[in-house]
């Protein structure tokens, strides 16, 4: 069976779930060759997200280029899976979102000078999504259940 | 040769690193060379801000501990901790010496997953001149193995002591929701005794090829913890200097600074930096003595003033998880114990506790309902900055004199900032704002 060609990208997030990646690939070495790891930050610098087969996207959007970035993620990839309660539903990332007006307005010039998006969203308000898996964090057997379940799905 | 022919030739430019890969989380680097001389360092974090401290008011003082947990997936352990003896010291609890040992056994767990996290696959592959642990290929393929094999020791590790490796679910305030049985301890025995050979092929490898041998004296911070076991009331530096954690916050400046999202600190007015290396710089008397027997030739080298022997001293440190956390588990019979109930009241409290990356600070206060009205984190990666962009200036000026590459010049840039082994989730937990 061909590799897959793989990236796995993290957003604003605690990294919690790329931890668990990490753990698959412990617990399950043989991943390795399975994947053509194309992009994957903690592991190496090579980092090609074109004409992938699955992306792994974890984290919330809160800038405006992090909204690019998965855009162009979910352009140049077959699958994209939703990985962690921060890229599915938004928390812990998404708290500021509900912080009041007279919160906000301690940060409001802060958060404008480092480009934040007034209000944080999650992966699938801003793109068509493939699989989501729920979690905090994610286990590396559900990880290993959306590898399996996407093996043989075509496009 | 003319006149002009014969000046020197002077160079100026800026090198520039978007992502800086092997590392947690989201930077960048920065360098401004004018003239040959390097004249300006930035690390840039561009991790996105969460703001926990601000969501953490109007919180009930239970809900605190797993909210602080998702600061940082790799470093969540320290995170719970804190959070957890803040409120312990607000509301005068006293937890048993059987919780104190087992929350040890989830931080030598934590520190032996995340320190094999950032030895093996951050470090290891600019020993080798590689991209990844994953191009390693023959011989080599023995450290991407033990890589697996250490990591899963310290994983199992923590799943047993606190019921996961990530967010760990079982510490509460005053104790724990659920308690190891003896067979689950001595299986995590059994996997540390298998995997601790290989602990002693990494220091013997870090020894022997250290990446640049750069020096730069700095103040080196760490807490005065009980047997090298990560906790304390009371932080120590190079000079001296004995601070209670209540007093901390009074002898550190914090920093907004308009090119990163991470605050920056100083104390007493000057750049300093915690970690393993400081550890071990100010404690290595304290280390278990098997790891103080089999290292003694390595521990000569500490005190060191030598940025890139942060990964040695973590190596070290790795080794006296396993081995600190084997005794423990040989001497010590848990009993399930119901976790003690605070006493409610409007107060203040500090949690510290010694994180893979140095000093971790949580200052939590409560009103009479125990609802959360102040919170403040100090991250230890945070504390680094300053002094990582020191190094960064003082690395680099050598290298520009002898000319080697832009290339190079990066290269040896990005494999410092690696050694400090930032945590850029941690250092970004919170926009602070200071009105003047």
């Amino acid at each position: 069976m061909a590799r897959k060609k793989f990236a796995y990208v993290s957003f604003c997030s605690c990294e919690g779930c790329a931890m668990e990646f990490l753990h698959l690939l412990d617990v399950k070495p043989e991943k390795i060759k399975q994947l053509d790891i194309q992009s994957c930050r903690v592991l190496q610098e090579k980092n090609n997200q074109k004409n992938l087969d699955i992306a792994f996207a974890e984290g919330a959007i809160a800038t405006p280029s992090e909204l690019k970035r998965l855009k162009e993620l979910r352009k140049n990839s077959k699958k994209l899976v939703v990985v962690g309660t921060c890229a599915l539903s938004g928390w812990p990332s998404t708290q500021r979102n509900s912080f009041s007006p007279e919160q906000l307005k301690k940060f409001q010039s802060k958060l404008s000078h480092y480009g934040q998006l007034p209000k944080i969203q999650t992966v699938p308000e801003s793109v068509k999504t493939d699989l989501e898996i729920p979690g905090c964090p994610v286990t590396w057997e559900q990880l290993d259940d959306a590898l399996e379940k996407l093996k043989g799905a075509k496009k | 040769m003319n006149f002009f022919e014969a000046l020197p030739v002077l160079h100026s430019f800026d090198v520039n690193l978007d992502q800086i890969t092997k590392i947690e989380g989201h930077a960048g680097l920065a360098l401004r060379v004018v003239n040959d001389k390097a004249v300006q360092a930035q690390l840039k974090v561009s991790q996105s801000k969460r703001f926990f401290e601000e969501a953490a008011l109007g919180k009930k003082y239970s809900e605190i501990p797993q909210l602080f947990s998702r600061i940082c997936g790799t470093c969540s352990s320290a995170h719970l901790f804190a959070g957890i003896d803040a409120i312990e010291h607000a509301f005068q609890i006293f937890p048993s010496e059987q919780t104190l040992q087992l929350r040890r056994l989830i931080m030598h767990g934590t520190m032996i997953r995340d320190h094999g996290m950032h030895l093996y696959y951050f470090v290891l592959p600019d020993l080798f001149n590689k991209d990844s642990i994953l191009d390693f290929a023959g011989k080599e393929e023995k450290w991407l193995k033990d890589a697996m094999q250490v990591r899963q020791a310290g994983i199992f590790l923590t799943e047993v002591a606190g019921g996961r490796s990530i967010h760990p679910s079982s510490p509460t305030i005053g104790g724990f929701l659920k308690w190891p049985s003896k067979g689950e301890l001595d299986e995590a025995k059994e996997k540390l005794e298998k995997a601790r050979p290989l602990l002693l092929d990494l220091i013997q490898l870090l020894d022997e090829k250290p990446l640049y041998d750069f020096e730069r004296k700095t103040n080196h911070v760490a807490l005065d913890a009980k047997d090298f076991g990560f906790f304390g009331r009371t932080l120590v530096d190079s000079h001296g200097h004995k601070i209670e954690e209540e007093q901390f916050e009074s002898h550190v400046d914090e920093f907004v600074l308009p090119y990163t999202t991470a605050d920056e600190f100083d104390f007493e007015g000057k750049e300093y930096r915690m970690g393993s290396i400081s550890r071990l710089n100010l404690f290595k008397n304290r280390l278990h003595k098997d790891t103080k027997s089999d290292c003694a030739s390595f521990l000569k080298k500490f005190p060191s003033e030598k940025p890139f022997e942060n990964n040695l001293a973590q190596a070290i440190e790795t080794l006296h998880c396993f081995d600190q956390a084997i005794e423990i588990i040989e001497s010590e019979n848990f009993k399930t114990e119901k976790p003690a109930i605070p006493k409610i009241s409007a107060a203040r409290g500090i949690g510290t506790v010694e994180a893979p990356r140095g000093v971790l600070y949580h200052s939590l206060e409560f009103d009479a309902q125990g609802v959360c009205t102040k919170a403040h984190v100090i991250i230890p990666t945070a504390q680094n900055l300053h002094n990582i962009e020191k190094d960064m200036l003082e690395l680099v000026q050598p290298l520009l004199d002898a000319k080697e590459k832009q290339h190079d010049i990066e290269h040896a840039l990005e494999s410092l900032v690696r050694a400090y082994d930032p945590c850029m989730s941690c250092a970004t937990h919170f926009l602070n704002v200071k009105w003047v």
